[in-house]
């Protein structure tokens, strides 16, 4: 495997900081060197170095985005972290069926949604916990920067490993069907989502609504201040003035960030507009 | 605190090897059974009831469905936690093992994360095991 140089790591770490806003920190050189190992086969004849030399010079998008797209970071699982259900279950969805009762209408954005999991875990949970729903107008918008992340969740095909990890059995056997090894999300499910290219530090576009549920989840750890601050600021203008927003567990909100804790003095990462 | 007991039932010498591996990682202290047969002997002949349960599908004697059968058929082992780990990738028989009183079903091969995983959905948290 070659080894990639201090001023081809500089040069990689510029582009993802350009296109993603992802901040990778100095010592993930063999982190890069593991994740464009096979992209550089194709294309450079195994030497990284080239690869990121000729992608952050031709005017080939196409490398540029497969290049992007191997280092993006994709782990995603279904119902990661309990505070998801938890807070679907207890608070948002009960609070906006109460204020939302004469429109009938609810919209939920995954804003990052990797390979469909969140989005797939949400679309579930409000099948199985709330039948009310049927009647009403429900939007559930699913969208990441990864053209291939994205064609992975609207075909909603995983394999055993993906399956194992966080899906209770009830929900595979309900939810989904066998293809061959892999299981697909039954399209029942897979057609109450609208997956969308979005890049979150790019235009969004102009047709996207105001929703009642933001998740960005796991997103902006990998962001730099300024971009946090940026992504955010775009973040409160499509929340709704009474909706939430749901970070990762581990996640928090400064108090300049225009958020604040939805439940006061709860340390869950969940919030409401300021 | 007392440790957390677990049994794991698989007629595969090796897979009890690593199953009970993996549980004591994760704190469990773990007692085995070839079949299910040996596991209810070994059930009623100690007073103390194991929290979870491994159980396999295909084994002789007594098979992992028909041991969740028998062990749901038992008050005193309503709170034994009921896992299925097998290489049955059908979704009939997930229904089935379900239906049966397992709580969750795990299909092989597994990593040892989505044992953990799905340990925590089956409301066994960390606290409990350590």
């Amino acid at each position: 495997m070659s080894c990639i140089n201090e001023h081809s790591y500089l040069t990689l770490c510029n582009l993802l900081c350009d296109q993603i806003a992802l901040s990778l920190p100095p010592d993930k050189v063999y982190l890069a060197e593991a994740r464009l190992q096979n992209l550089a086969k194709q294309h450079t004849h195994g030497d990284i170095n080239a690869l990121i030399e000729k992608a952050s010079t031709v005017a080939d998008d196409a490398l540029r985005t497969e290049l992007v797209e191997a280092m993006a970071i994709n782990e995603t699982y279904f119902f990661r972290d309990p505070i998801l259900s938890q807070s679907f279950l207890d608070t948002m969805v009960p609070s906006l069926l109460e204020k939302r009762r004469r429109d009938k209408t609810l919209r939920i954005w995954s804003a990052a949604c990797s390979t469909g999991q969140e989005a797939y875990s949400v679309a579930m949970l409000l099948d199985q916990h709330f039948p009310q729903l049927k009647d009403w107008e429900v939007t559930l918008v699913a969208s990441d920067f990864s053209q291939s992340a994205l064609n992975k969740a609207q075909q909603g095909c995983y394999g055993l490993n993906e399956m194992n990890r966080g899906l209770p059995a009830r929900n595979m056997a309900l939810y989904f069907e066998q293809q061959g090894l892999d299981w697909q999300v039954k399209p029942a499910i897979r057609e109450r989502i609208s997956f969308q290219k979005i890049n979150l530090v790019r235009e969004w576009p102009d047709n996207l609504p105001v929703f009642d549920i933001v998740l960005l989840r796991n997103v902006l750890l990998y962001f730099s201040m300024e971009d946090r601050q940026r992504v955010l600021g775009r973040v409160r203008k499509h929340t709704a003035n009474d909706g939430y927003l749901l970070l990762g567990s581990t996640e928090s909100l400064e108090k300049s960030a225009g958020f604040v804790p939805a439940i006061p003095g709860s340390h869950r990462p969940f919030y409401q507009p300021a | 605190m007392a440790t957390t007991q677990a049994l794991v039932i698989d007629d595969s010498r090796a897979m009890r090897l690593i199953l009970g591996d993996l549980l004591q990682q994760l704190g469990y202290e773990t007692t085995e059974a070839g079949d299910g047969q040996q596991a209810i002997t070994l059930l009623e002949g100690d007073d103390t009831i194991p929290t979870l349960a491994l159980v396999d599908w295909n084994m002789p004697v007594m098979n992992g469905l028909e041991f969740i059968r028998a062990v749901r058929q038992k008050h005193c082992y309503s709170d034994m936690k009921l896992l299925v780990v097998t290489s049955e990738a059908e979704v009939g028989q997930m229904v089935e093992a379900l239906t049966a009183g397992a709580d969750e079903y795990l299909m092989k091969p597994f990593s040892s994360e989505a044992l953990a995983c799905k340990l925590e959905m089956m409301g066994l948290q960390r606290a409990e095991r350590a």
